[in-house]
């Protein structure tokens, strides 16, 4: 064979070949040493910040109750949506069924755009993006989630993941939103509530290394996030969110019938301060709070100041009261109008009644009586006694933006100023101080502080703040009391506020009309604030409330607008709460009917709501119970009636005996 | 050729081992580097391990099939090798009809199931076809020239291979590819003069190309700059030199490597070599790399010892192809040379390189047994016996022999 010979020149070649590989070898060697070993721990402590993300974690947001422990606010950790388009490529991985290459950016475009409500184009040029994420869309509902979650699974798409994200629901969308506030991107509060308790609400703030991976993802298992959610404190508020809602239904229907350009109401328990509902209009939606004028963010309750006109009436006939001025059977001479200095005041419709008691000055809201006795009175007298009662400060309530409201000094006030303080005008208040004062007038002369922070509550069950009845002072006597509330319920039952009467209670109120005062200064022509405040039950008064409507259009007085409001919703909610009328008389049909026919057993019967273990009802048997004990009955157990028909009980769903969950619905049949 | 090598009684033996302690190696180290992106993209962290052990088998299979069953004489058939060349040309062609783009490139193609890169099947045809032509010239004498008429066809094949691998585009396959061929010439023996213009022919290209494309240039301006521009084009040479310097000398433990969280791409595939580098440090990388030069110097003794020109001209291609791979992957990824996309051999996780590093062990198994039985002849030869049994009497061992005398074909 001649092959050594002619290979004689190739193996000497080889041989340098291998000879020029192993010192690459040894080479790479040498390169390796010098990256490994000298300059290791250098490139170690690298790797160990590289990997290593020091994370500020916020658990979700404490949640905001109502005083039954119902929620209005709540964080949950949402789901964000993005996708790694290094994974979305037109790999042969990505076959479908019969084995074709699938266009996944296309595809996934193409379902997702009307889940997620983006252009399927912009999805397209999400997708296409180089690089291995992009946020597609942030914080998606839990339904959305759930389609787009089964939209992946059903197509077995690639390259879409989600992410944890914290998110604010506010449940019951614009309910009590003023009071509740509302919270920014980095989980802030900043307004309401939110922005007052946003330390506690906050809880606590995670700070910690973490190892995570080139995306920024934790590389250990994510089980943290579902620890987090007991670690935050909840807020309770006074609220009561079945008052609440009757309120702002009502407050909603008001704006729609009377087309006004703001409203306020506040509905608070006089004897402990407790602020039960609170509703402004305009209003908004605090999930999407970027979306409404800022103007609606205003707590009007709180934030605004107004003339209070003939609502000022009872509190300046206080003061005559407690001065021993008058009595409410002092006479009085009303001649329609009267001429202070150079000022004539007339009463609303410009006549006289002649003699009458002052409880009629009251009743019928008669100017000129009110008049003669803020004379009587006099500057000094006059703002002592309405700084006493509150007026001219903050109420205090644990409230952001409270309006202190404005007072004359009284050594600056004219004749016709003090006269005219008399009913209500040259004073702003803000709605709350109003129903302070009045709240005296119902629990027996003293002045408390309302608050609406009923408890925060520790994730470990412990209360780490009640809110508690706090009387600043005794502004006046119980008799003093008990004889503005005598006149005040005249004012309901027989004068000007017959249109805030609810058959069968005793409600006491006053209703005022007051010119709008400008912003520049002085009265906006032909803009009215209509007001009525008043109580219930007027013997025992368990609920203030106040309803104040800004330039209504059309009638404008306070007892044609805001008393039938304080009717409608007050009826609303005394029968919810099962509080017995005073009398039977006009009562609706069904009650005197029933009462006469129905045989006396049934009418005693008493349906008792067994709790069986914790948070679980034993439904008892509601045969021949009337709405009302039915209601109260289920209250207990926090569950909802849906009635269907009037009278008593004849059928029931579930069945009685049978075991729910509170909250459950149960469907109670009536005739 | 069947002299003792290191600790192996034949050089042989010393390949089946190595192979297998690289696959293990290999294996151990998919795994490690891939899981974290299996399991992102396709809910089984197994997935990659899976696929190389399969791969390993089908792979594994060709070589004792080749190495064991074939000669490879046939193999280097002229007509056989103008088939292989043809088709593989063929799938390189059809790459742009049937291809499937990968990070904007077409290499792949799907047969079956299974993903095929052509060009990796072309660098082995590009051996054999090299030891086939070039050996058959050694043998009748005629010189050998990078331009001679009767040489050149190698070249241009391989530049036919080279070029659509080009437009793949794929560069760096492209050029070894074309390397391969020039290394079977160089080994094959042309002059001095063609050396030394291949070597300035080299450069020229190489500066032509950098300069053709700027992020060639950046790539190599990189380099230079060791570990620059770590945010931009020098992220992943900064990720394979943390990796690796991260090791230090023993390593994270296994698997704690923290390059695979997505730091490091191609942890798997072409950076594999960091990912190891980092888990088993210094110490690791020492044995890693010795492996190679043994198994290196074993197909070194196996070429040496090689008296066929063919089968000599196969053995030097698939040490170019299996050690040569390895040397530049390990260059690239420590640093020492700028980013191609080469992988290291067996570590790297890749269906088509891992079958066609087997296929050509199969052809220096080949090779070898050939050899052997070549030697068993001249041995008899020199003992004055003919080199064959002759007289129509075969040797038979008994439990073959199944036919009657009066059957034997003449």
């Amino acid at each position: 064979m001649s092959g050594r010979g002619n290979l004689r020149n190739s193996y000497r070649r080889f041989g340098f070949l291998g000879l020029f590989f192993i010192t690459l070898f040894l080479l790479i060697v040498v390169r390796l040493a010098w990256v490994q070993i000298v300059s290791g721990t250098e490139y170690g402590k690298k790797a160990t910040v590289q990997i290593t993300d020091k994370i500020k974690k916020m658990s979700p947001r404490g949640r905001i109750l109502d005083r039954n422990g119902e929620e209005l606010a709540v964080s949950i950790m949402a789901n964000s949506l993005y996708a790694d388009p290094s994974q979305m490529e037109d790999n042969p991985k990505n076959k479908d069924d019969q084995g074709a290459v699938r266009n996944i950016r296309r595809l996934a475009a193409r379902l997702l755009a009307p889940v997620l409500d983006i252009k399927e184009d912009s999805l397209y040029e999400d997708f296409s993006l180089k690089g291995q994420f992009v946020w597609i869309k942030r914080s998606l509902s839990p339904k959305e989630s759930e389609v787009v979650e089964t939209i992946i699974k059903e197509h077995n798409i690639p390259g879409l993941h989600f992410e944890k994200e914290s998110k604010r629901y506010y449940n019951k969308r614009n309910m009590a939103a003023q009071v509740l506030g509302f919270v920014g991107t980095d989980d802030s509060g900043l307004a309401g509530i939110e922005l007052v308790l946003d330390s506690v609400l906050k809880g606590s703030v995670y700070r910690r290394e973490e190892k995570v991976d080139a995306l920024g993802r934790p590389v250990a298992e994510s089980g943290l996030h579902d620890k987090l959610i007991q670690d935050v404190s909840s807020v309770y508020l006074t609220l009561d969110s079945k008052m609440q809602f009757v309120l702002e239904d009502a407050m909603d229907d008001a704006i729609k019938r009377t087309n006004a350009a703001g409203a306020a109401a506040i509905i608070m328990d006089p004897y402990t301060g407790e602020i039960l509902g609170m509703a402004s209009r305009p209003t908004f939606d605090p999930n999407d709070f970027g979306e409404y004028p800022s103007n609606t963010w205003l707590n009007r309750a709180i934030s605004i100041v107004y003339e209070p006109g003939s609502v000022f009436k009872p509190i300046v006939g206080i003061m005559g009261l407690a001065e021993g001025l008058i009595t409410p059977s002092t006479i009085i001479n009303d001649q329609g109008s009267i001429q202070v200095a150079d000022r004539r005041i007339r009463n609303w419709d410009g006549s006289g009644m002649g003699q009458v008691p002052f409880s009629d000055v009251i009743k019928y809201s008669i100017n000129t009586g009110m008049v003669e006795l803020g004379l009587k009175l006099g500057a000094k007298r006059e703002i002592e006694y309405t700084k006493r009662f509150g007026f001219g400060e903050p109420t205090g309530i644990e409230l952001p933006g409270e309006e202190e409201g404005i007072l004359y000094n009284p050594d600056d006030m004219y004749l016709p100023d003090v006269a005219t303080l008399a009913i209500g005008q040259g004073i702003a208040v803000t709605p709350l101080q109003v129903v302070r004062a009045i709240s005296f007038v119902a629990n027996g002369g003293e002045l408390v502080q309302p608050y609406i922070i009923d408890k925060v509550v520790a994730p470990n069950g412990e209360i780490i703040r009640q809110g508690r009845k706090k009387i600043e002072r005794r502004v006046i006597s119980e008799e003093v009391a008990a004889q503005m509330r005598g006149m005040m319920e005249e004012v309901v039952s027989s004068g000007g506020g017959k249109t805030a009467a609810i058959k069968g209670y005793r409600i006491a109120g006053k209703t005022g009309t007051a010119e709008k005062l400008a912003e520049g200064g002085g009265y906006a022509a032909g803009k009215y604030i209509a007001s009525f405040v008043g109580f219930v039950p007027a013997d025992k008064p368990q609920y203030v409330m106040l309803v104040m409507l800004d330039t209504p259009q059309g009638a404008f007085y306070g007892s044609q607008v805001s008393a039938p409001i304080f009717r409608d919703t007050l009826q609303q909610i005394l029968v919810a709460k099962g509080i017995q009328p005073s009398s039977s008389e006009g009562l609706p049909s069904f009650e005197a009917a029933n009462s006469k026919t129905a045989a006396p057993a049934s009418v005693k019967k008493v349906a008792v709501l067994e709790q069986v273990e914790d948070g679980r009802y034993k439904i008892p048997d509601f045969t021949g119970l009337d709405i009302r004990s039915t209601l109260q009955c289920l209250e207990k157990g926090n569950l909802e009636l849906v009635p269907y028909g009037s009278g008593r009980a004849f059928q029931q769903a579930p069945s009685p005996g049978a075991v729910v969950e509170k909250g459950t619905k149960i469907r109670v049949w009536f005739k | 050729m069947n002299k003792r090598f290191i600790i192996w009684d034949n050089p042989k033996d010393a390949i089946i081992t190595l192979t297998i302690i690289l696959m293990i190696i290999g294996c151990i180290n998919v795994f490690s580097a891939s899981f974290v992106r299996a399991e992102a993209m396709f809910n089984d962290g197994k997935f990659f391990l899976k696929r190389y052990a399969a791969y390993a088998a089908i792979g594994l299979s060709l070589m004792w099939f080749i190495g064991w069953k074939i000669n490879y004489k046939y193999l280097l058939s002229s007509r056989f090798c103008n088939l292989l060349y043809g088709i593989v040309f063929v799938a390189l062609l059809a790459l742009d009809v049937v291809g499937v783009v990968v990070n904007g490139s077409r290499r792949w193609f799907y047969l079956a199931g299974i993903s095929v890169q052509p060009s990796e099947i072309a660098k082995v045809v590009i051996i054999m076809y090299a030891s086939s032509y070039l050996g058959m010239r050694i043998k009748k004498g005629i010189e050998i020239s990078l331009w001679g008429p009767k040489t050149r066809l190698g070249v241009i094949l391989a530049f036919g291979y080279s070029f659509l691998i080009f437009k793949q585009p794929d560069l760096g396959t492209a050029a070894i590819v074309f390397a391969l061929m020039l290394g079977m010439y160089l080994v094959a023996g042309i002059s001095k003069q063609q050396v030394l213009v291949l070597v300035a022919g080299g450069m020229a290209m190489a500066g032509v190309l950098a300069i053709a494309a700027p992020y060639r240039l950046q790539r190599i301006m990189l380099w230079l700059q060791q570990g620059g521009d770590e945010r931009g084009g020098g992220y992943q040479m900064a990720q394979s030199l943390l990796a690796i310097g991260s090791g230090g000398i023993v390593g994270t433990p296994w698997g704690q490597g923290t390059s695979k969280f997505f730091y490091l791409p191609e942890a798997h595939t072409d950076f594999a070599f960091a990912n190891f580098c980092q888990e088993w440090g210094f110490l690791g990388a020492l044995a890693l790399v010795g492996t190679f030069t043994i198994f290196a110097l074993a197909l070194f003794r196996i070429a040496m010892s090689t008296k066929d020109e063919r089968g000599f001209l196969l053995v030097s291609g698939a040490t170019f192809l299996l050690i040569g791979q390895a040397v530049a992957n390990m260059a690239m990824v420590c640093g020492l040379l700028p980013v191609i996309g080469v992988p290291l051999t067996f570590i790297s996780y890749g269906g088509t390189s891992m079958i066609m590093n087997l296929v050509s062990l199969g052809l220096v198994i080949s090779v070898y047994h050939q050899e052997a039985k070549e030697e068993l002849k001249q041995e008899r030869v020199a003992q004055g016996k003919p080199a064959v049994e002759r007289n129509g009497v075969r040797v038979v061992r008994p439990s073959e022999n199944r036919r009657g005398f009066n059957e034997w074909p003449r």
